[in-house]
């Protein structure tokens, strides 16, 4: 940085600097600390958002030609643009108070922004100084910010309280500031606790863990605090820990004051532990089987028989696909689709290690057929791509910001960004017979990638970890996988177990679940550590975790609330409730209804969980409806699942659920064909619908309106038997579109 | 080379109850060419599409059906070996049914990939695969497609079968607890189209074990127990072509079982070099992944490996001398596997006290002798790759001292494999050659990528190029001559021959415009001189596995093929045919203007009156592309000497262009039908008048008489409806017959007879 800005003041300013000379001697400096633009003066800016992107930082000029860097990351670049940019217009030392900027910012001058600050305020003020002072720049030697810390760090707080925060600023030169009029603050849930720009926490009615983010100068810290909802928690109602998951979740509980519900009845697990693992509602015969069962570890012996299944594989192969970017843009990639596809189904069935899959697809080479995770490579061609989407999926990091400037919430700078990136760089591509798909293989030479910023070649660095020197020989992609899978990696297995987490109970310890860092903590961290423990010192065992999470009592609670536990969203004590997905709930309407849906080029019977990539989503409007992603991004919001007037309507008034209820060898034909009474056809479909054997009421309701007389369009009675078709199949439209059926729960 | 000539007897001396009976045969064949009409690339070529079954039981005689395009009038299967043998399949009445064959195994006939080919009236077709087994064989013959229909299978048998499309096959097999038994499914490595997953399941059909990278599976039961084989495409393709054969194999405690035999990709045309031992002198020794536990050798050195487990990484040390050369080359790819083998040579030295590495090469990739076809639009050159992922390259040495060597695998950071093994050979300069050729493909315009198989079935007066390159080796560089031997009677090869340094030639393969029907398998070689002694090298033909239409659709499968058969045909003859005036060398002396007189047979007519042509021939491939009159009975080729810089010497050279002709599919066809309508006319005249002079005698017959006499006028009476009925049957028939023979456009190359130029060295003034 040029530090002789003095000299190069503009001349108009001359007299206002001349007059303000007495103070500016060494002397002046030692007793009275010059304003410094870094920290004292960029602050302000950040704090009432006049860099952010969607203002002065916005890209390709910023407003009206005033450009600052995106939070004060490039204070150089800001101080020219500041001072000396558009001829110096910008201020006016003469009348401090005349400068276009604070003219601008009280409101004074017409801004876009409207008025941000106050004449008189502390910032306002500090500006005046600054501009009264010459505008400084700063001195070279002056103390560097190092870091920011929040007290309290961590604290818990009744529900209605509040708490004051103070940030403080820690220097180079060993002092410390108090920053809390500077700092930003920002509650990760504001349902659980608000926080003011003045660093007030005010917490809410709901229980949970909450934390707020304090941000000053590109650095973070971080307030947690637990918010009891401290209801009474007696030991006799908490079910008997089955492993560490109880132990933890359980521990939690009682810290907070929430009761968990009891554990669910057998119906209810069997139902969703099979949607859960395999993706498919139990058979009539399963459930049957089940409820009868009087073994005392049938719950372990279903959890062993859905591992072991096709289901699982198909299930899990349909998430990581979608998250993989399976998708077919030409009707040429049905090939490498299809194969990749395969290869994670397979994988999973065979259960081959977490690290094991993700090193074969990071590491891919050859060619799809003879290496099917090439086609990653054939679906993710940039190498920046690459490096988002592998660190956003495997790591939880996301590091697309860092591309163009410092992570505003996080550690990671450009350097980290094109380090990771140097990874790739030596995937080599040579054309194959088919159209856009390459060979992939490893080009011999020294892996580096360039800081398009500041120019600088930078070496393989994995999120900042020295992964050594890779000669030229190595595939450097082969040491990112040896580095994720090292049992000390502190990205890698927490962000599969906490993925894994999500799937089972529906929330994430971390949520967004791929977005773990320092400022979003888990709700639960002994937990998420203990998790992760686990899960490495299995050997990335997937079906292990699948095993340790839904064999917890934790996992089996029922989603009836108690008394105490409605507003509980993010502690697990009790089932969250979820509807089902789109493939998953085609299958159990086809299963409900004995229909089956065509799929293109897949055998008739094929499973929609089992499809191997997205384009059966354009020809089928009930996986559209129902959110199933097109496989656009490594995020696993794509997946809609959210509820909508489109999905009631389609379950209500489609030709598709009626030709479903209608077909000739459909559930409704079969049962009325059935030599048996109503009340085990009623039972039969509740079987098949919700795992259950109907109570009393729902018993005589059912059998009563199956026996209802109807009459056609004309008003004419129908006849008894054709009444009786339509009755069922009524009945069975209306078991289908009850939240039962639609839920997971 | 072992080789037989026959020649076919004519269609056109055979009796007319014979003629007939092709017709019907030709007629047949209609609807099925209709599909090569659409492509309107290539004039109709036979081709052998399938055997059903796809193979036998060595020393055993099975029935074969084929199927293909333009061989419904195939009378004679032959194979690659003598070892088997076929007989037409025979009715009630002696007559052959169209095709079917009878197909003897001899017991001695060799196990393994043999291919077999079928003569009709076009000539020789394109080859299909025919597998001979040790274990007795078993053919799929109804639908499998659910575990209720499930085929049972034997262990220690073969299945032959075709996938139906978005389709599971499913097979049972009985297993003990402990039994191990090997699953294997030949599919593309026998030409099908199949890209086969393979899985065994549960009773129930819950998948246990799942194989989709062309692999075997290695099965243990784990207890006694049914249990089901599913196969199915890997995008749940089927059809006819889409066949496989399963074949499963007891195996005992550490019993190795082999893959199944399968053809042999183009680029394996280089591998192995003449004289080479069949197992290497030395073996890869494990750990050698590190600099610090090399394995040393001394060369020249001959080293079995593998690269296994993945990212291995083998190093190898020597000494050697500065100024010493030696060649490196490794086979893997070329041995069959999905694998990119990649070599560093560094120079080990010191300084400081520390290791001191200096690279001297990196090796990988030979290179494909012309430029093959990219994936674009069109295709922009052969769809033929005789490069290869392995290596083929120098190492001279700068220094003094010890070097490390390195072979890594590039496509194999994660995949172990014992399969994916090497032979690496560092050799003394050993110049040599290998060759590869193929039925050259034309210039397409834009958007046409079909890649056709394309057998070497001459028709009368025609000349069919084929492309010849060269993997040279160890600095190999000389001119290479092309040679053809044991053709049949009518046809004659004429070799444009590699020059020195280059690495494409040409094969000229012309049939006289009115030579015999016949059919030989023919030799096919290269020759050169290298340090004074005649080196020859077979050319190694190859071809499309199948015909492909749209190379964007499906991918094209070349493949090396075993034999060379070469047919002509006399039922039908060229479009036109290209020769120059005079048959003895032109000469010209160097510097001057060669004008050639050519004359053209035309047999049809063509879309346009110009043909653009190029100039095949060493000294005179530079010769810019000129027009032939395609509207006329002669041309002239003027060729300039003195830009083409052509020195003295002797030449043969030939014009290649491509036109569009107008061509009648099957004209005999007609004739037949023809024949066949008036035979069927006449007969049905006949009948009629019997049946009418009976119908008059039962009006006139006594009471004694009627009885027999109404009967005989009733079959008489029966005998002309089916006359009749084979009129108007034949009458469709040459109906069809006709509007298959109407002109159709279809671009073709077309290539002259080969010219030879005698260039004398200018008088010196």
């Amino acid at each position: 940085m040029d530090r002789k800005w003095l000299a190069r003041i503009q001349h108009r300013w001359l007299f206002a600097t001349i007059a303000l000379l007495p103070l500016s001697g060494q002397t002046a400096f030692a007793e009275q600390p010059q304003i410094s633009f870094v920290n004292d003066v960029m602050p302000i800016f950040t704090k009432f958002g006049c860099n952010t992107g969607v203002c002065h930082a916005k890209a390709g000029g910023g407003q009206n030609g005033f450009q600052l860097s995106l939070l004060g990351f490039e204070p150089s670049e800001d101080y020219d643009s500041l001072v000396r940019e558009a001829r110096g217009r910008r201020l006016f030392p003469a009348d401090p108070a005349q400068s276009l900027i604070l003219q601008k910012a009280i409101g004074r001058v017409p801004h876009g922004g409207g008025v941000r600050l106050k004449v008189g305020s502390p910032g306002y003020d500090r500006l005046i100084g600054w501009i009264e002072d010459g505008m400084p720049f700063g001195n070279p030697n002056e103390a560097v910010l190092e870091s920011v810390s929040v007290e309290p760090k961590r604290g818990v707080i009744e529900r209605g309280q509040s708490v004051q925060l103070k940030a403080l600023a820690k220097y180079s030169d060993g002092t410390t500031r108090d920053v809390t009029d500077w700092a930003l603050f920002e509650s990760n849930s504001d349902a659980l606790a608000e926080v003011s720009g003045e660093g007030r926490v005010q917490v809410h009615d709901l229980p949970g863990k909450v934390a707020v983010m304090v941000r000053y100068q590109g650095q973070v810290a971080v307030f947690t605090a637990a918010i009891p909802l401290g209801a009474p928690v007696p030991e006799e109602s908490f079910p008997p820990a089955k492993n560490f998951v109880d132990e933890l979740v359980f521990a939690n509980l009682k810290q907070i004051g929430i009761p968990p519900s009891p554990v669910c009845d057998d119906a209810t697990f069997l139902r969703r532990v099979s949607l859960d693992i395999a993706g498919r509602l139990p058979t009539a015969e399963e459930t049957d089987s089940f409820l009868a069962s009087e073994d005392e570890h049938k719950r372990e012996q279903v959890i062993e028989r859905l591992l072991k299944s096709p289901g699982y594989a198909d299930y899990f192969a349909n998430k990581w696909t979608a998250l993989l970017k399976n998708r077919r843009d030409d009707a040429s990639d049905i090939t490498s689709n299809f194969a990749f596809h395969a290869w994670i189904r397979d994988s999973l069935l065979a259960n081959v290690s977490y690290d094991q899959i993700v090193r074969e697809l990071l590491a891919a080479t050859g060619t799809v057929i003879a290496n099917p995770p090439v086609a990653w490579y054939k679906r993710v061609k940039d190498p920046k791509q690459q490096l988002e989407d592998v660190s956003q999926l495997f790591l939880g990091v996301r590091l697309q910001c860092a591309q163009c400037h410092h992570h505003p919430f996080e550690r990671w700078s450009q350097d980290d960004y094109y380090s990771l990136q140097a990874f790739f760089s030596q995937v080599g591509r040579k054309p194959t017979a088919i159209r856009g798909e390459d060979l992939i293989f490893h080009q011999r030479g020294t892996a580096t990638a360039k800081n398009v910023k500041s120019g600088v070649m930078l070496p393989p660095m994995a999120l900042g970890d020295d992964v050594g020197t890779i000669p030229p020989d190595e595939d450097p992609r082969l040491r990112l996988a040896d580095w994720m899978s090292e049992p000390e990696n502190p990205f890698f297995a927490k962000a599969l177990v906490n993925r894994y987490w999500k799937h089972f109970f529906t929330r994430g310890l971390i949520e967004p679940e791929d977005d773990i860092r320092d400022t979003n903590p888990p709700t639960n961290p002994e937990l998420l550590a203990a998790l992760e423990r686990h899960f490495i010192e299995s050997g990335f065992d997937l079906k292990e975790l699948v095993r340790v999470i839904t064999q917890s009592k934790a996992y089996q609670l029922t989603a009836s609330p108690n008394e105490y536990n409605l507003v509980d969203r993010q502690n697990y004590s009790r089932f969250y409730p979820r509807r089902l997905e789109a493939e998953v709930l085609l299958d159990s309407i086809n299963d409900l209804t004995g229909a089956t849906t065509s799929f293109a080029n897949l055998p008739p019977g094929t499973r929609a969980v089992a499809l191997p990539d997205n384009s059966y989503n354009k020809a089928s409007k009930f996986l559209e409806v129902f959110g199933r992603p097109e496989n656009l991004s490594v995020c696993e919001c794509e997946r809609v699942q959210s509820s909508s007037l489109a999905q009631s309507l389609h379950l209500l008034n489609s030709s598709e659920i009626k030709s479903k209820l209608t077909i000739a060898q459909g559930r409704a034909a079969e049962l009325v064909k059935s030599e048996i009474t109503d009340e085990e056809r009623v039972r039969r479909l509740y079987l098949l619908a919700f795992s259950r054997q109907p109570n009393t009421d729902e018993l005589e309701t059912a059998t009563a309106y199956l026996r209802e007389p109807l009459i056609d369009a004309k008003g004419q009675p129908l006849s008894e038997a054709a009444a009786f078709r339509q009755n069922m199949q009524d009945l069975i439209w209306a078991l289908m579109n009850t939240k039962e059926f639609l839920f997971n729960h | 080379m072992k080789s037989t000539r026959n020649t076919v007897p004519s269609i056109a001396h055979r009796s007319m109850h014979r003629m007939c009976h092709v017709t019907l045969g030709c007629l047949l064949g209609l609807s099925l060419s209709t599909t090569v009409w659409a492509q309107a690339v290539c004039l109709p070529a036979p081709r052998l599409l399938t055997t059903k079954p796809m193979g036998g039981q060595v020393g055993t005689a099975v029935d074969v059906t084929i199927t293909g395009d333009h061989i419904d009038d195939a009378d004679v299967l032959t194979f690659s070996h003598p070892g088997i043998a076929a007989e037409p399949k025979r009715d009630a009445n002696g007559q052959p049914i169209a095709n079917q064959f009878t197909v003897t195994i001899a017991a001695d006939c060799p196990l393994g990939i043999h291919e077999a080919r079928v003569m009709t009236r076009l000539g020789v077709s394109s080859s299909r695969v025919f597998n001979v087994g040790k274990l007795p064989e078993v053919t799929q013959s109804k639908a499998n497609t659910s575990l209720e229909t499930a085929m049972p299978l034997e262990i220690n048998s073969t299945c032959n079968a075709a996938m139906s499309p978005r389709a599971v096959d499913f097979y049972t097999v009985a297993m003990q607890q402990g039994q191990r038994m090997v699953v294997d499914c030949a599919a593309q490595g026998i030409d099908s189209k199949l890209n086969p997953v393979v899985i065994i399941a549960d009773a129930d059909g819950n998948d246990l074990v799942v194989e989709r990278r062309g692999g075997a599976i290695d099965f243990t039961a784990p207890e006694t127990a049914q249990y089901v084989i599913k196969v199915h495409d890997l995008t749940f393709n089927g059809g006819p072509y889409y066949f496989y054969r399963l074949v499963l194999q007891e195996a005992g405690a550490g019993e190795v079982i082999a893959r199944l035999p399968s053809t042999h990709s183009v680029s394996s045309c280089s591998w192995p070099p003449a004289g080479l031992a069949e197992v290497a002198a030395t073996l890869e020794a494990e750990p050698n992944n590190e600099r610090t536990v090399a394995q040393a050798v001394t060369l020249p050195c001959d080293i079995s490996g593998s690269f296994y487990p993945a990212a291995d990484v083998d190093t190898f040390e020597f000494t050697a001398k500065k100024g010493d050369v030696w060649w490196v080359e490794v086979a893997s790819e070329r041995l069959g596997r999905p694998t990119d083998p990649s070599i560093i040579v560094q120079h080990v030295g010191e300084a400081d006290g520390q290791e001191k590495l200096t690279d001297v090469v990196e090796l990988s990739d030979i290179a494909s002798p012309v430029k093959v076809s990219s994936n674009g639009y069109s295709y922009d050159g052969p769809p033929y790759n005789a490069g290869s992922t392995d290596i083929l390259g120098k190492l001279e040495i700068k220094q003094d001292g010890v070097h490390r060597l390195q072979l890594s695998d590039l496509f194999g950071g994660t995949r172990s494999d014992r399969r994916n093994v090497y032979r690496l050979i560092i050799r003394k300069a050993a110049p040599d050659f290998a060759l590869a050729g193929w039925a050259l493909h034309m210039n397409l315009r834009n958007g046409d990528r079909n890649a056709l198989s394309k057998p070497m079935a001459l028709r009368g007066g025609a000349t069919m190029p084929i492309e010849v390159v060269v993997i040279r080796r160890d600095g190999f560089d000389g001119e290479i001559e092309l040679k053809m031997g044991n053709l049949p009677e009518g046809v004659t090869a004429t070799g444009l021959k590699i020059p020195a340094g280059k690495t494409r030639g040409i094969m000229l393969v012309t049939a006289d415009e009115n030579a015999p029907r016949g059919l030989s398998r023919a030799t096919f070689f290269g020759e050169s001189t290298i340090d004074g002694e005649t080196i020859r090298r077979p050319v190694r033909l190859a071809s499309m596995a199948w015909p492909v239409a749209n190379a964007w659709a499906e991918i094209p499968s070349p493949r090396l093929v075993a034999d060379v058969p070469v047919s002509v045909s006399d039922s039908e003859q060229a479009p036109v045919t290209i020769a120059p005036a005079n048959s003895e060398p032109y000469i010209v002396t160097a510097g001057e203007t060669l004008t050639i007189p050519l004359t053209q047979i035309r047999r049809c007519d063509f879309s346009g009156t110009k043909l653009s042509v190029k100039t095949f021939g060493t000294g005179f491939e530079s010769n810019p592309a000129f027009d032939l009159a395609l509207d006329s009975d002669s041309s002239e080729a003027v060729l300039d000497l003195a830009k083409l810089k052509t020195p003295p010497g002797d030449y043969t050279i030939a014009f290649c262009g491509s036109a569009v002709a107008k061509y009648c599919d099957n004209l005999p066809a007609v004739d037949a039908a023809k024949i066949a309508l008036q035979l069927a006319e006449e007969e049905a005249k006949t009948a009629a008048a019997e049946a009418a002079r009976l119908a008059e005698a039962v009006k006139t017959a006594t009471d004694d008489q009627k009885t027999e006499l109404t009967r005989t006028a009733e079959a008489a009476a029966t005998r002309q409806k089916t006359a009749e009925q084979a009129v108007a049957a034949t009458k469709k028939q040459l109906q069809q017959a006709t509007n298959n023979a109407k002109p159709k456009d279809i671009v073709d190359i077309v290539v002259s007879h080969p010219i030879t130029i005698r260039v004398q060295p200018a008088e010196k003034k």
